[in-house]
């Protein structure tokens, strides 16, 4: 069996160069890489034109390309894709193209299934099968005939980015580079359930935007909706987002899912006013989408326009952000390659035994 | 539990710069609180402050510490089970059953979560872990010898435990923290199932076993072993006519045990408030 060679897409201007010199080609081959990586469409080093053939054929012998075409596609009547990708050895994950007039989102998974197992997430449902790695999460972009449309990246896929901190840094730095797709950190968002070393590790080292899945500010009910709150509490997520400097331009955002009678009462309200006082930030507020044998249901449409007036009347920027992709499971929380984990578990279970 | 309607016998430690530490036992025998008081305090404010057990509150500037490490000798280690450890070291603060610590090889390392397996009134403390082949520190932690030195943070987490009746759910080594709360007393009402693979996957079971009895149910998914339910957990659980649906259900593990098992409670007429869950990531 021949070794699996690692691949060239997902590696940093710094790592490219770094391999170019260790081949004994001229380090600006590393930039050479790059463009051809992250600034066009080819899929194969034969295209790399500005290369010698020689050098080609050397980065062919040791490396791949990287860039995979997704296995297939899923069109809402609302013009949202769901991409579905391999991930290799039976796992799987999605992405999902979000167009809304002049903007373009793509919300891009970072892990296949989820670790965290929040009450209301269908990802949480499948389990955890593993990492994703920079050039993995970088594919859900550059395979897909979006790509150059897209204005903003939403890591709000499958997956807890801050579970996978390195891959996670590695792709936002590649997607904000010069030498990389040049997306402004502005357009950038990571979303997190409040993972907090991670947290501030990125809030110290990248200029993106932070989003917090809040769901309720009362630490008790939120323990039962997301287990993580046991370890990492709200309190101190917020009092870490606190000691930092977000500046003019980068936003942090909490995202807050609406269940009705758990999360919707005034008494929320108030009491999301008393812990974002003082927190430079904003409110998103999502219908939620029930998904299989959850106990949950979504506030209806009066309840969620008047808490967000309610809120909105306490000085606290709340939006409602608009479901899209429902009918074909790619809006919020929805996301999960469940049936294909099974499918694929009970291929191997039923091959003949040696 | 109302404390008056509780007799208490407590015992006194001088913990030194004028502090007491009373450690509350009910009749019982079950470690109720520890509590720490100026000598000019009186004890009966502080009964009254811990009139329950009180979740524990998330005092910030510590917090913002809990993370650092700090250097203790471990003073024993044993393999319980192929793969298997139990790492112990004296222990240097008071924690609750059920918290969690960061371990790591160096100071300035990410620490790893381990919940505490061993009780609030031990003089070691006790990690159970498991060796991850393709993790970073359970294969070294596992090479460490008797005196060899460890980092750990100050324990924290609040996925614990109350003297009030429920069930204790654990996949694997997550059976760790429920171990914490067995040895700090709070058995009374306690229904213990532990799921595993393998027959040797059912740590501390003499102990359990002894004060338990029926209440503590082993299912084996691999093997099948005498008083072992052959299946896995969630077979057992969807097999139980009738599970009370007032009981608080505590469930740690691994994310696919904990949803799963969730998912099943509901189901059966679980009000998900009666679900705590602690996932092991």
């Amino acid at each position: 069996m021949s070794e699996i060679k690692e691949s060239l897409f997902g590696k940093t201007l710094a790592e490219l160069t770094e391999i170019s010199k260790s081949l004994g080609l001229p380090s600006y081959t590393g930039g050479q890489i790059a463009y051809w990586l992250y600034k066009t469409d080819v899929v194969s080093f034969d295209e790399m034109s500005n290369i010698s053939k020689k050098s080609r054929a050397l980065l062919q012998q040791n490396f791949n390309f990287g860039v995979k075409a997704p296995m297939s596609v899923k069109e809402s009547a609302d013009g949202t894709k769901k991409y579905l990708f391999s991930a290799g050895n039976g796992k799987f994950i999605e992405a999902a193209y979000i167009p809304d007039g002049k903007r373009h989102t793509l919300c891009v998974s970072s892990q296949v299934g989820c670790k965290m197992g929040c009450l209301f997430c269908m990802t949480g449902k499948q389990g955890f099968q593993g990492h994703l790695s920079a050039g993995e999460i970088l594919n859900q972009l550059r395979s897909i005939p979006e790509r150059k449309l897209m204005t903003n990246i939403v890591y709000m896929g499958m997956g807890e980015p801050f579970d996978n901190l390195e891959a996670v840094m590695k792709s936002q730095e590649i997607l904000t580079a010069e030498y990389g797709f040049a997306i402004s950190v502005r357009k950038v968002t990571v979303s997190t359930i409040g993972i907090i070393p991670a947290m501030r590790e990125f809030l110290e080292k990248s200029k993106c935007n932070l989003a917090v899945s809040l769901h309720t500010p009362f630490d008790d009910e939120r323990r039962k909706l997301m287990p993580i709150q046991n370890v990492y509490p709200l309190k101190e997520v917020i009092a870490t987002i606190q000691e930092f400097d977000i500046g003019k331009y980068r936003r942090v955002s909490f995202e807050y899912i609406m269940f009705k009678g758990v999360n919707d009462t005034r008494r929320h309200v108030n009491e999301l006013a008393r812990i974002l006082n003082k927190v430079k930030s904003r409110i998103n507020l999502i219908r939620f989408h029930p998904i299989p044998d959850t106990p949950l249901l979504s506030s209806d449409e009066a309840t969620i326009l008047d808490f967000q007036q309610a809120l909105n009347d306490k000085g606290i920027v709340t939006t409602l952000r608009a479901s899209r992709g429902q009918d074909i499971e790619a809006a919020c929380g929805l996301l999960s390659t469940k049936e294909l984990v099974k499918a694929q578990r009970e291929m191997e279970d039923n091959k003949p035994k040696a | 539990m109302n404390l008056e309607h509780t007799t208490f016998n407590f015992a006194k430690k001088d913990a030194g710069n004028g502090v007491f530490l009373f450690v509350l036992t009910s009749l019982k025998n079950t470690v109720y609180q520890r509590i720490k008081v100026s000598q000019t305090k009186s004890l009966l404010i502080c009964l009254h402050r811990f009139n329950t057990r009180q979740q524990p509150n998330y005092d910030l500037e510590n917090m913002k510490r809990k993370l650092s490490l700090n250097k203790v000798k471990v003073s024993r280690q044993t393999e319980i089970a192929p793969g298997v450890f139990v790492l112990s070291f004296p222990r240097p603060w008071d924690f609750v059953a059920g918290q969690v610590l960061g371990i790591g090889a160096h100071e300035t390392d990410e620490a790893r979560l381990y919940s505490i397996a061993s009780g609030e009134l031990d003089d070691e403390v006790d990690i159970l872990y498991n060796i991850n082949p393709d993790g970073k520190l359970t294969p070294w932690l596992a090479k460490v010898n008797t005196g060899d030195n460890i980092w750990v943070s100050e324990p924290f987490g609040s996925f614990t435990g109350t003297g009030e009746p429920g069930w204790w759910i654990a996949s694997g080594t997550g059976i760790a923290p429920f171990s914490a709360m067995f040895r700090t007393g709070l058995t009374a009402g306690k229904k213990l199932l532990h799921g595993g693979r393998d027959l040797h996957s059912f740590y501390f079971h003499e102990k359990f076993k002894s004060t338990f009895g029926d209440n503590y149910v082993r299912c084996c998914s691999r093997e099948e072993g005498p008083e072992i339910y052959p299946g896995r957990l969630t077979k057992y659980l969807s097999e139980q006519e009738q599970l009370p649906a007032n009981e608080k259900y505590y469930l740690c593990g691994s994310a696919e045990m904990v949803v799963e098992v969730r998912d099943l409670l509901i189901s059966k007429g679980i009000p998900f408030n009666n679900i705590i869950s602690e996932i092991y990531f």
